[in-house]
C-alpha cells in the first residue's frame, strides 16, 4: 500500500498526515458529539460548496462556489486559505491506510475534479456552479459533510447513497486525500 | 449479467443508470463519426520507449499498452500515467475525438451543442501518454502483442482491452449494418447520432416514433428511456399530436417508476411502454417503410424508427478470446484481470461487471481501479483494496433529471453492492432541477477525469 500511497499523492496530492478534528478546535466527548451533530447539519445545509448535491431546501441563494470561491471560503471554519494545515500525527485509522482508500478517493475525483486554473467547467445549459473542488475544503468540512450525507439520506441527492458505503475510518482518511 | 437471476436483476434496477451510451472506443471500427479527425500531432514517429524516455528522461520499467479510448481506456492511460510515470502507457484509438454517449440523447434532442458533447484523448499526449491513432486489428492475449492496422506489433507486459461493444444482428427480421440507417440507434455514436437528430427535427404533426429497447445487458441501460423522454420534449414544442411506442425486449428497466411518473405528468398518454411480456420485443423491421413488428404480431408503422440492436462485447476482443459464450469478457473484479488470459485486463462495456451498469462512470471508475493495480503489479506491491462507484442521471427534460448512484466492493471474484440509491420519486421540480444542473456539472467532471479535456 506504501507505493500506492506515493502515487496517489503524485496525484491528488494526498497527505498521510493531517488536522484531526480536536485540531481544528472542536471538542471532544459527549458534549462534543452533540456540538458535533449540529455543526454537522449546519455544514449540511449552508456548505455552498456542496450546493450542488443539495435540494432546495430553503429559499436562500447560494453563493456561486466557482464566482465567488472566496466568499465560500470564507464561509469556511479555518479556511484553507486563511489557516494552512498544520502538519499532526496520524491517528491509527489514518495511519492504517486502509488499502482502499486512493481508489475511493480516486471515485471522488470524477465529479469533484481539481479546477485548474484553465478550468472551463464544461457546458452547462442550466448555469449553476460546478461541483465542488475537494482540494479547496480543509479537512474538517469534508468530514463533516461526509458524516451528514451519511446520517440523512435527505441531505443530498447522490451523495447519501455514496456516503452510507463509507465507515468511520473512510470518513475519517478522505477528509485528508485531497490536499 | 448473462443468466442474472431474479436478486441480481433486482439489484441492477436498483443501482442502475447511466446517461446516453457510453462511448467507449470500438477500435475494430473505422473512424465513423462526423466529429473525428486525425489526430494532430501523433506522438508515434519512432520508438514509442524513447518518445516515453524523451518525456519522462527516465527509461521505462515496464510498457502498458491500451486498446480502445473511451471513458475505460483513456481513464485508465491518464491515471497509470500519474500514478507510475516509469511506465510507458500507449494507447491505440483511431478517433480524436468523438460524440460522448452520456449526453448524446441531449444533442440529438437538440439541448445540446455537438462540441459540449464531443471529446477524446487526443490530449492525453500531453500528459505522457503515446496516443496511437489507428485500430487495433488482431490481440495476442498470450503473448501480449497488439497488431495496428497498420501492420506493426505493439509488444506490452501488460495488456488492457477497453473496445466497447458491437451491436448484434440477427434476431431482428429485416435489421442489419446497412438497414439499419434507416432505422438508426446511435448506440455506438458516429455518423448515427447525425441521422437520428435531422430525422427528429423533420418529423412533422401526429408523428410516430418507434425505440426498440434491447434485452439485457447492453450499453446504458437507461438510454431508450431517456432517449424517448427527450425526442417527447422536443415533438412536444412544436407538435400538436405525436406518439412515442418504446417496444422492449424485457420486462422492467432501471428508474422506470421515475421516467414513468415523469412521462406521465409531462407528457400524458403520449409515450407507451411495452414490455416483453405483453409482446413488445420487436421481431422484425421492414427499414424502407418504417414498419415496426411485434412479437405480439402488432405492426407499427414509425415515421421514425430507432432500434437499438442486442449487443456483445467489441470483435477485436471476442477475436481474442477474451469473451465467454454470453459474447462479454469475463474478468476479476479486483482489478479486471480477465479471467481467461493472465496480464491482459477487460475494462468498460466490454467487461462482465454484473451488477455494475454499463456506463461511462463505471467504466471511468474500472480504470481507476485498473490502473492502481497495474501501479502496484509491475512495482511489485500488493494490489488496493477494490471499491468502484458508479452515478448516473437521466434527463426527463432539459430541466428535469432523475438518478440512481451505487459504491460497489468485490470478495471471492464476486461485485457486492455496498450502497446504492436513486432519486426519490416525490422529489420537487426544483430537485429535479438542481439534479439536471448536478447531470452536466457531473458530465464535466468525468470528462476533465477521463480525458483531460
Amino acid at each position: 500500500m506504501g507505493g500506492a500511497d506515493v502515487g496517489l499523492a503524485g496525484v491528488i496530492g494526498m497527505r498521510g498526515r493531517g488536522v484531526r478534528a480536536s485540531r481544528c478546535g472542536l471538542p471532544a466527548g459527549a458534549a462534543g458529539r452533540a456540538l458535533l451533530a449540529l455543526a454537522l447539519l449546519t455544514a449540511a445545509l449552508a456548505l455552498p460548496a456542496f450546493a450542488a448535491d443539495l435540494p432546495p431546501l430553503q429559499p436562500v441563494t447560494l453563493p456561486d462556489p466557482v464566482a465567488t470561491p472566496r466568499a465560500v471560503l470564507s464561509l469556511v471554519a479555518g479556511s484553507a486559505e486563511a489557516e494552512p494545515i498544520a502538519p499532526a500525527a496520524p491517528t491509527p485509522a489514518q495511519a492504517e491506510h486502509p488499502a482502499r482508500l486512493p481508489v475511493l478517493a480516486a471515485n471522488c475525483l470524477s465529479c469533484h475534479p481539481k479546477l485548474g486554473t484553465k478550468s472551463r467547467g464544461g457546458f452547462a445549459p442550466l448555469g449553476g456552479a460546478g461541483l465542488v473542488d475537494l482540494s479547496r475544503l480543509p479537512p474538517v468540512r469534508i468530514e463533516a459533510a461526509l458524516r451528514a450525507f451519511r446520517a440523512s439520506p435527505r441531505a443530498g441527492t447522490v451523495m447519501p447513497r455514496i456516503a452510507r458505503a463509507l465507515d468511520d475510518d473512510d470518513i475519517a482518511a478522505l477528509a485528508h486525500a485531497f490536499r | 449479467m448473462r443468466s442474472a437471476d431474479a436478486g441480481r436483476r433486482r439489484v441492477l434496477i436498483a443501482g442502475v443508470a447511466v446517461i446516453g451510451a457510453n462511448a467507449a472506443a470500438s477500435s475494430s471500427r473505422p473512424a465513423t463519426a462526423p466529429a473525428a479527425e486525425p489526430v494532430a500531432a501523433p506522438v508515434t514517429a519512432g520508438s514509442p520507449r524513447a518518445a516515453m524516455a524523451s518525456a519522462t528522461s527516465i527509461a521505462p520499467t515496464a510498457r502498458v499498452v491500451i486498446v480502445g479510448g473511451g471513458f475505460a481506456g483513456a481513464t485508465c492511460a491518464r491515471l497509470l500515467r500519474q500514478l507510475a510515470p516509469s511506465i510507458a502507457v500507449t494507447l491505440i484509438e483511431p478517433r480524436a475525438r468523438f460524440i460522448t454517449g452520456p449526453m448524446s440523447n441531449a444533442l440529438i434532442a437538440g439541448i445540446a451543442p455537438a462540441a459540449a458533447v464531443t471529446h477524446g484523448p487526443a490530449a492525453l499526449a500531453a500528459v505522457g501518454v503515446e496516443v496511437i491513432p489507428l485500430a487495433a486489428v488482431e490481440i495476442d492475449p498470450v503473448a501480449h502483442r497488439v497488431r495496428l492496422a497498420d501492420g506493426r506489433w505493439l509488444d506490452a507486459d501488460r495488456l488492457v482491452v477497453a473496445p466497447g461493444i458491437a451491436v448484434r444482428f440477427g434476431s431482428i427480421d429485416g435489421l442489419d449494418a446497412a438497414s439499419s440507417d434507416r432505422m438508426p440507434h446511435g448506440w455506438l455514436g458516429g455518423d448515427q447520432l447525425g441521422l437520428l437528430q435531422r430525422r427528429i427535427a423533420d418529423l412533422r404533426d401526429g408523428a410516430t416514433v418507434v425505440i426498440g429497447a434491447p434485452q439485457n445487458p447492453y450499453r446504458c441501460p437507461p438510454g431508450p428511456y431517456e432517449r424517448a423522454s427527450l425526442i417527447a420534449w422536443a415533438l412536444a414544442r412544436r407538435m400538436k399530436q405525436f406518439r412515442i411506442v418504446i417496444a422492449d425486449g424485457k420486462d422492467d428497466f432501471t428508474k422506470r417508476r421515475l421516467f414513468q411518473l415523469g412521462w406521465d405528468r409531462l407528457h400524458p398518454g403520449r409515450i407507451e411502454w411495452l414490455a416483453r411480456a405483453a409482446g413488445g420485443e420487436v421481431v422484425g423491421v421492414d427499414a424502407a417503410s418504417g414498419e415496426v413488428r411485434l412479437a405480439s404480431g402488432e405492426r407499427l408503422r414509425a415515421d421514425l424508427a430507432s432500434i437499438v440492436p442486442p449487443q456483445r462485447a467489441a470483435d477485436v476482443a471476442a477475436a481474442a478470446d477474451l469473451v465467454d459464450a454470453s459474447g462479454w469478457c469475463p474478468v476479476d473484479p479486483a482489478g479486471f484481470e480477465s479471467t481467461r488470459h493472465a496480464g491482459v485486463y477487460v475494462l468498460g462495456d466490454a467487461a462482465i461487471a454484473q451488477p455494475i451498469p454499463k456506463s461511462a462512470f463505471a467504466a471511468n471508475s474500472q480504470a481507476k481501479l485498473c490502473a492502481f493495480v497495474l501501479a502496484a503489479e509491475l512495482a511489485g506491491r500488493p494490489r488496493p483494496g477494490t471499491r468502484l462507484v458508479n452515478t448516473c442521471y437521466s434527463l426527463l427534460a432539459p430541466d428535469e433529471a432523475i438518478s440512481v448512484s451505487a459504491v460497489y466492493g468485490a470478495a471471492g471474484g464476486q461485485i457486492n453492492v455496498i450502497s446504492d440509491g436513486q432519486s426519490e420519486v416525490a422529489a420537487s421540480a426544483g430537485t429535479r432541477l438542481h439534479e439536471a444542473r448536478s447531470a452536466w456539472a457531473v458530465y464535466a467532471g468525468l470528462i476533465a477525469e477521463s480525458f483531460g479535456d
